[in-house]
């Protein structure tokens, strides 16, 4: 799993890509999160587009990361899931604590008009 | 003639000797400018032992080229660089630091010395160049009176510099020898002023002999008779050069040491093959002209061919003997680093591998204290006490490529508290390394007095890697031994976890059942069970705990037993996840979650009435054979404690077929990369023609195999499969 970091309006926008099946590196975003929200960084959007496979651990981590986020007042968005990402998030009925959006922008869009 | 011969290969044997000992000397220290003047004070003493040994050679008719022959004097440089010497050895003197330009005035006299020499040799007649013409020799005599007078004066001068100059090479050496021997009355360190007074008693003797025998007749023309003028220089010559060797061999002299030996050997055996070729040689060559009239080349080749031969037996014998000569010295490092080399690979344990370093390098070898310092979770740990060293200690270590003396480190930054006892200022300190891995250090301290030789700190750079194997090999050892018991135990938390899950599945006349779990590693986090409330109504609880391994059995374990006591008859589904799911919310964090599916099969009323928390959707087959999945689910459990739960309720037929399964049976993956997926599942179990629970389970199981190309292990795989009888 790969981790790109971009600052987009004042929102944390990262862009995963590859296999979210927890991991070392998992456990490196989680970390990274933790201290960026310790920063002031708050607002976060998960960038989803590049996933190509999830498992519970991945889903784990996205949890850890919204727990964190929220803990400081933030929230954490999801960004361009993929069908099968939305259908777990469905099944799981995670949609009701993640906020999803189409894409990025809308994503990054949602934290400021609200 | 023999005599003088013997003479000259004594001479030459000794030129030898002393030239290696300078080289030896300036190799171990080309940097330093006291090993550069040593070097160049023993080059030019060898010089002048050839030019003496060459001189006996040849017959005074023959003396060579004239310009050979002022050359020669070249090696009279010995003497200003002998007073350079002895101002700086042992230690620079005060003298030169605050005059540095005293050496040049120092090598003065003797540039204009040798000029003088090149110019116009030793003894030079000048000579007016005869005119023939008579008109001319009434003009020329005025000029030929002031030639005259004039060569008679520069004759006369260079006549009284050639007996006075001696005089200069003798106050050279006197003020040298005063300097040396006052030097050394204030030295305390035992091992320097041993190794001193011999380099001084070697210099002072050489020279002595070489004043009593030429320079002081010269100075106060005396003559003395050249028999006893070469055999007194001789035995001086041979006592000089013994006693150089022997204060760089025994004591260090500037640092030099048992590395110098075999370049000793070889020199001293040169000398001698030189020596014996020109002793035979000439005899024999005698002894063939005068009975055959005529020189033999032939005899020079054949005597070259035996002179060659000789070399390598002679070397071995002289080094043989050298050996027996230096084997008594503790410090014999080859010989002890080759025992501890073998020790160190049998070694499997620290405590063992620090006791053979210690009675190696310390018993053996005479160091007086040998420690094994070891880097274990950053910290950097004495072996046999566990003692430790500070953090930022313990990082400056880390960083250590070369071995470096405990004084070099502490002065390096001032924050250390000197004269730390862990480590003495003489202390060597050899980073134990493997690639980027900093394994540990290896402290030892010489003997008090003793110095660390050029050649000693090379071969404990080398002991350093082949200790750092060591240590990674006892690592390696632990670690396997580790992994065994980690294995073991794996094994034992599998056994606990299998008897934890239904020993037996229910049999009831309502429905036939068939369960499987399969952990993808000795521990899952796969869950299921059954309850039977009675012959018509049992329970069905299947899930699965995120991530894997040991962590997901804990929590595995937990849910289980939750469950286990909420799962009673009268509680709903619905009632039961919920209760289960605060529970899980309160004891972990968010992103421990498990999915979950419990429902209640009903015979009675042909019901299956199921709660699912966020689990995959569980698959009904009817029997016309229409598949469905029931497509209902609440939130996972464990994520938010007051997640509402729902209970939905589905109708059976006999003949129908639940199959509850986890992810690990829809995302078995092929080898390129794709998913079995739920539709598959769906297409096999609608298209399979009924027949026992058991079958559609090892009916399953076999599809995903041969799906995954026998690779299915990825995940957990759990199943339950209920028919309706």
């Amino acid at each position: 799993m790969n981790v790109n970091e971009r600052d987009v309006d004042g929102v944390l926008v990262l862009e995963l890509s590859g296999d979210m099946m927890g991991g070392p590196e998992a456990q490196a975003l989680n970390e990274r999160l933790r201290k960026l929200a310790e920063a002031g960084k708050k607002r976060v959007v998960i960038d989803l587009s590049g996933v190509k496979l999830i498992n519970s651990s991945g889903l784990g981590l996205l949890i850890a990361g919204l727990t964190v986020v929220r803990n400081k007042g933030g929230d954490l968005r999801l960004a361009s899931p993929s069908a099968k990402v939305e259908k777990l998030l469905e099944v799981t009925k995670l949609n009701k604590v993640f906020r999803s959006f189409p894409s990025a922008d809308e994503a990054v869009q949602s934290f400021q008009t609200n | 003639m023999i005599v003088e011969e013997l003479a000259a290969a004594v001479y030459l044997t000794a030129a030898f000797v002393v030239f290696f000992l300078g080289l030896a000397i300036y190799r171990h220290g080309p940097q330093r400018t006291l090993n550069r003047v040593a070097a160049w004070m023993l080059f030019f003493a060898a010089l002048g032992a050839t030019t003496g040994g060459l001189g006996l050679l040849s017959s005074p008719s023959v003396s060579g080229t004239v310009l050979a022959v002022r050359l020669a004097s070249v090696w009279e440089l010995f003497f200003p660089t002998l007073l350079t010497f002895s101002l700086l050895y042992p230690r620079k003197n005060p003298m030169l630091e605050a005059h540095p330009q005293l050496v040049l005035w120092i090598y003065f006299p003797y540039a204009f010395h040798l000029g003088l020499l090149l110019l116009v040799g030793h003894g030079t007649q000048f000579s007016f160049p005869n005119v023939s013409l008579d008109w001319a020799r009434g003009v020329l005599i005025p000029v030929r009176i002031v030639w005259v007078l004039l060569t008679r004066a520069v004759e006369e001068f260079v006549r009284f510099h050639m007996r006075a100059f001696a005089l200069v090479d003798l106050v050279y050496a006197g003020v040298a020898l005063a300097l040396l021997g006052r030097s050394f009355q204030s030295v305390a360190d035992p091992q320097l002023s041993r190794q001193g007074r011999l380099v001084v008693a070697g210099l002072g003797v050489g020279v002595g002999a070489y004043a009593l025998a030429f320079l002081v007749p010269r100075v106060v023309r005396v003559g003395v008779s050249p028999w006893f003028a070469n055999a007194l220089l001789l035995v001086a010559l041979v006592f000089s050069t013994a006693a150089l060797a022997w204060a760089i061999v025994r004591y260090q002299f500037l640092d030099v040491r048992a590395m110098a030996r075999r370049g000793l050997v070889l020199s001293a055996a040169s000398g001698l093959v030189a020596g014996l070729y020109l002793l035979t040689y000439t005899q024999v060559q005698r002894l063939s002209s005068s009975l055959l009239g005529f020189r033999a080349p032939v005899l020079e080749v054949f005597f070259v061919l035996v002179a060659v031969f000789l070399f390598q037996p002679l070397v071995q014998v002289l080094e043989s003997s050298a050996e027996r000569l230096f084997a008594r010295e503790v410090l014999d490092l080859r010989t002890a680093f080759q025992k501890l080399s073998e020790d160190l690979v049998a070694s499997f344990d620290l405590q063992e591998l620090a006791s053979k370093l210690r009675e190696r390098l310390g018993n053996d070898l005479g160091f007086s204290k040998v420690e094994l310092w070891v880097n274990e979770d950053d910290v950097l740990q004495r072996v046999g006490d566990e003692a430790t060293l500070s953090d930022s200690q313990r990082e400056r270590l880390a960083r250590l490529e070369l071995p470096i003396l405990a004084a070099e480190l502490n002065e390096s930054k001032a924050e250390t508290p000197r004269g730390n006892p862990d480590f003495p200022e003489e202390a060597l300190l050899l980073p134990l390394r493997r690639g980027e891995t900093f394994l540990g250090l290896l402290s030892v301290t010489p003997t008090p007095g003793n110095r660390w030789s050029s050649e000693e700190l090379a071969l404990m750079h080398t002991l350093a890697g082949q200790v750092a194997i060591a240590v990674e090999n006892v690592r390696l050892h632990r670690e396997q031994l580790a992994r065994r018991r980690v294995e073991e135990e794996l094994a034992l938390a599998r056994d606990i976890q299998r008897e934890l899950l239904p020993a037996r599945i229910p049999s009831s006349v309502s429905f036939e059942f068939a369960a499987l779990t399969i952990p993808s590693r000795e521990v899952g986090g796969d869950l299921y069970d059954f309850v039977e409330f009675s012959t018509t109504r049992i329970g069905v609880a299947l899930g699965d705990v995120s991530g894997k391994g040991v962590p997901a059995s804990l929590l595995m374990a937990n849910i289980l037993a939750a469950f286990r006591v909420l799962a009673t008859p009268e509680r709903s589904p619905a009632e039961v996840v919920s209760a289960l799911n605060r529970q899980l919310a309160r004891s972990t964090t968010p992103d421990r979650y498990a999915t979950f599916v419990y429902g209640h099969l009903d015979a009675d009323n042909l019901r299956f009435t199921y709660c699912n928390a966020g689990h995959n959707y569980p698959l009904i087959r009817w029997p016309d054979g229409s598949v469905r999945f029931l497509e209902h689910s609440d939130m996972v459990l464990g994520v938010l404690e007051d997640a509402g739960y729902s209970t939905w309720e589905t109708e059976l037929l006999p003949g129908s077929c639940l199959v509850l399964y986890t992810d690990g049976v829809t995302e078995a993956f092929n080898p390129e990369g794709e998913e079995y997926g739920e539709e598959r599942l769906l297409e096999l179990v609608a298209e399979w023609g009924g027949g026992s629970a058991a079958a559609l389970r090892d009916r399953i199981l076999e599809a995903i195999r041969e799906f995954g190309a026998g690779r299915c292990d990825y995940d957990d795989v759990t199943m339950i499969i209920a028919r309706v009888v």
